[in-house]
């Protein structure tokens, strides 16, 4: 609580700063009253480097804009906290090339506008040496523009396939695109034998282009889309559209929806006695599996990684070792996997500065271009592809929810629950 | 499946419905327009959430706490905010936009104090659904739909037959003449405001089990709500009703046969045709005389 109050007068600070113009400088470099201050920090490191350590101008800042406030706020805090964890660690095991590291907090309230405002912020007045970008793709998509002129690798949060189409060669991305897991999807459905489909969706950016990236990935796998029912935001009765997916038959029920409709709708949809599998564009949240109860049971997504309600629940070592130390740090479990996204793209940022031996951006960038085989929680990371991401097709693992935690899907398929909807659903 | 439409229909219509009842009561009973009532929706949700969900007070104790609550919050908003501003003579748009400030904040208020994930709301009770015709509907869905029978058949009564509710009418057509036959019209004005903020919240604990609990659970039903009450005939109980009902059912069958993208452009062209040719509503409610 007193976290999220310091971040809100750091992001007031910076807004009255930003408004008053003229000589911000103090009050910006202040301002990220979050940042890691370097002299935190009780450096194990060797008496060389700390005779040569920190200046001011020595620190390492990498910048991190995020939705503090809004309806995103819990997101964009748990990934901040992510990267201060990184930063934390770093710094414990001597920093970056024997300098301490500094994380530049600000708040983008998922408004691009603000967006583009942040990024001159911290190219001009904080100089950052990299960014650890916006969880929001579409603040990526407005402020990558100015990271590419001033050549500061910006490793972006979001999953939207749309900001790295832009062809930048400075902005790249360590956490999955959204535009690769339907088609991984899609070819999961169609091993299971699933040939026919009914999908609904919103009408929000995020879901339309999920669904419609089905809908492709569908026609390449052969299978049917029998009908894409839709509804309006805000809206929290779907029995109409339940309704008329049900009646076109369909073997399973793909959906991609904004966050608060997942749980009624499947509540909904199982009450209309639909008992099949229900493929989701993305992870369900821990609110909604337990807002969805009984209803959860049965959707599957592909995703490299998923949240957890207890460090015990994990099974993957290198996912337990992050989580714990999160808790440890934190108390409490990351709260969305936004946090494994920043955490990921600040261990790239951390590998190609070692790798580069400096932080000149030119450098940074060729480096992150060649890291290939690099474990982290979304598994190995390849840079070499040329395409800008990290995660490929093969990082993207299929998962379920049953009985309240998102398990492995292809586990769960030799179990009598299987056999038993199997039946439900006409395979 | 025909079946289960019809009662979802009602379920989500019953709930604009409960809505409509406190749009209508409140303009009935002091002449004023109010757009708080689908953000006191989310409120008593949260209030109940957090009695019922957090501090595991029994359900019906719960709900009594979150009908009192709500009830002396929408008496305090009518007493602090609608009789002051009325008190100064200002021109009726600025009680409307007071009321769409405290929606705002009632918003957004409940963001800051219960924060913006979805809550899980506990069933109301142990019994899954209720089988009607080999068709399973959940419990709260139907007490939804008997609430909104019961309320609408008792605010009737309430409003044309009891003396208080007779004065609460009489206080909105002629506040001197009231005041004059010895009516307080203060109090009738801030019940009818508390009376309505109650329905907000017993609507609100009813379909928090169904829906879950979040910030803008009620905006979009707040809207739908006021929608009927206009359709219904805005100030009349029995219309607010059958009008919540029929946008509702309007609503489920336009996605279930027509189109899903579509269908609130259908249902707002409805209803606009349906302005022009029955101005007065369902059950024929003419404006109040100024």
């Amino acid at each position: 609580m007193k976290k999220r109050l310091a971040l809100v007068l750091a992001s007031a600070m910076f807004l009255l700063s930003a408004c008053g113009g003229g000589s911000t400088s103090t009050a910006t470099t202040e301002a990220p009253g979050k940042s890691q201050a370097p002299q935190e920090t009780t450096a194990p490191a060797a008496g060389t480097k700390e005779t040569a350590a920190p200046a001011a101008g020595e620190v390492i800042r990498i910048g991190c804009p995020q939705p503090l406030t809004g309806t995103n706020a819990l997101v964009g805090d748990t990934t901040v906290k992510a990267a201060q964890l990184a930063v934390k660690q770093i710094n414990a095991s001597g920093g970056l090339l024997g300098r301490q590291v500094e994380l530049v907090v600000y708040d983008d309230q998922a408004s691009p506008e603000e967006a583009v405002k942040i990024a001159t912020k911290l190219i001009e007045v904080d100089k950052v040496d990299m960014v650890c970008g916006s969880l929001i793709s579409s603040c990526v998509l407005a402020s990558g523009q100015f990271f590419e002129e001033a050549k500061i690798p910006c490793i972006g949060t979001g999953l939207s396939s749309t900001w790295m189409q832009q062809g930048w060669d400075y902005v790249f991305r360590a956490c999955p695109n959204a535009g690769m897991g339907m088609p991984a999807l899609a070819g999961y459905m169609k091993n299971l034998g699933i040939t026919k489909i009914a999908i609904f969706q919103g009408q929000d950016d995020s879901s339309a282009s999920g669904a419609e990236d089905m809908r492709n990935a569908c026609r390449e796998a052969g299978i049917e889309v029998l009908t894409s029912e839709t509804y309006v935001e805000g809206d929290t009765d779907y029995s109409g559209q339940i309704a008329k997916i049900l009646n076109a038959k369909p073997q399973a029920v793909f959906t991609s929806t904004f966050s608060p409709t997942q749980a009624p709708f499947a509540k909904q949809l199982r009450q209309f006695g639909y008992e099949g599998l229900v493929f989701n564009k993305e992870t369900l949240s821990m609110d909604n599996i337990k807002v969805a109860g009984e209803a959860g049971n049965g959707y599957c997504f592909m995703f490299p990684y998923v949240t957890y309600a207890s460090v015990d629940q994990i099974q993957d070592p290198a996912m337990k070792e992050f989580s714990q130390a999160y808790f440890d740090e934190f108390n409490e479990m990351p709260y969305h996997d936004c946090a494994y996204r920043a955490y990921d793209s600040m261990m790239i940022l951390k590998e190609a500065v070692e790798k580069a031996g400096t932080t000149d951006g030119e450098a940074v960038r060729e480096a992150i271009l060649t890291i290939k085989d690099f474990d982290t929680l979304g598994g190995k990371q390849d840079f070499t592809r040329g395409d800008g991401e990290g995660l490929h097709l093969e990082n993207f693992k299929p998962w379920i929810v049953w009985d309240g935690l998102q398990i492995d899907l292809d586990g769960w398929l030799e179990t009598d629950d299987w056999a038993a909807m199997k039946e439900s659903m006409g395979l | 499946m025909l079946f289960q439409i019809i009662v979802s229909g009602l379920v989500i219509g019953s709930i604009y419905g409960l809505i409509a009842l406190g749009y209508s009561l409140i303009y009935k009973s002091s002449g004023l327009m109010s757009f708080v009532q689908g953000d006191m929706l989310t409120f008593g949700a949260f209030l109940g959430y957090t009695f019922y969900g957090v501090m595991g007070i029994p359900f019906i104790l719960s709900f009594a706490m979150v009908i009192l609550l709500m009830f002396a919050l929408g008496f305090a908003i009518e007493k602090g905010v609608i009789h002051r501003l009325v008190a100064k003579n200002v021109l009726p748009i600025y009680t409307v936009l007071a009321t769409i400030a405290i929606s705002y904040i009632i918003q957004n208020g409940s963001m800051v104090l219960f924060g913006s994930d979805i809550k899980y709301f506990p069933p109301v009770t142990s019994i899954k659904g209720i089988r009607v015709l080999s068709l399973n509907v959940q419990t709260e869905a139907a007490l939804c739909i008997a609430a909104s029978v019961v309320f609408m058949i008792l605010f009737n009564f309430f409003m044309n037959r009891t003396p208080l509710g007779t004065a609460m009418r009489a206080a909105t057509m002629d506040p001197m003449a009231a005041r004059a036959c010895g009516i307080d019209v203060g109090l009738t004005t801030g019940l009818s405001w508390a009376i309505a903020s109650g329905i907000a919240g017993f609507a609100g604990m009813l379909i928090g089990p169904v829906y879950g609990v979040y910030t803008t659970l009620g905006s979009v039903i707040g809207t739908k709500g006021f929608s009927s009450a206009v359709v219904g005939g805005y100030g009349n109980m029995l219309g607010a009703i059958v009008g919540g009902v029929l946008l509702g059912l309007t609503e489920t069958f336009l996605s279930a046969y027509v189109s899903s993208a579509h269908k609130d452009i259908i249902a707002y062209f409805i209803l606009l045709l349906f302005l022009f040719v029955k101005p007065t509503g369902i059950f024929n409610e003419r404006a109040i005389a100024d």
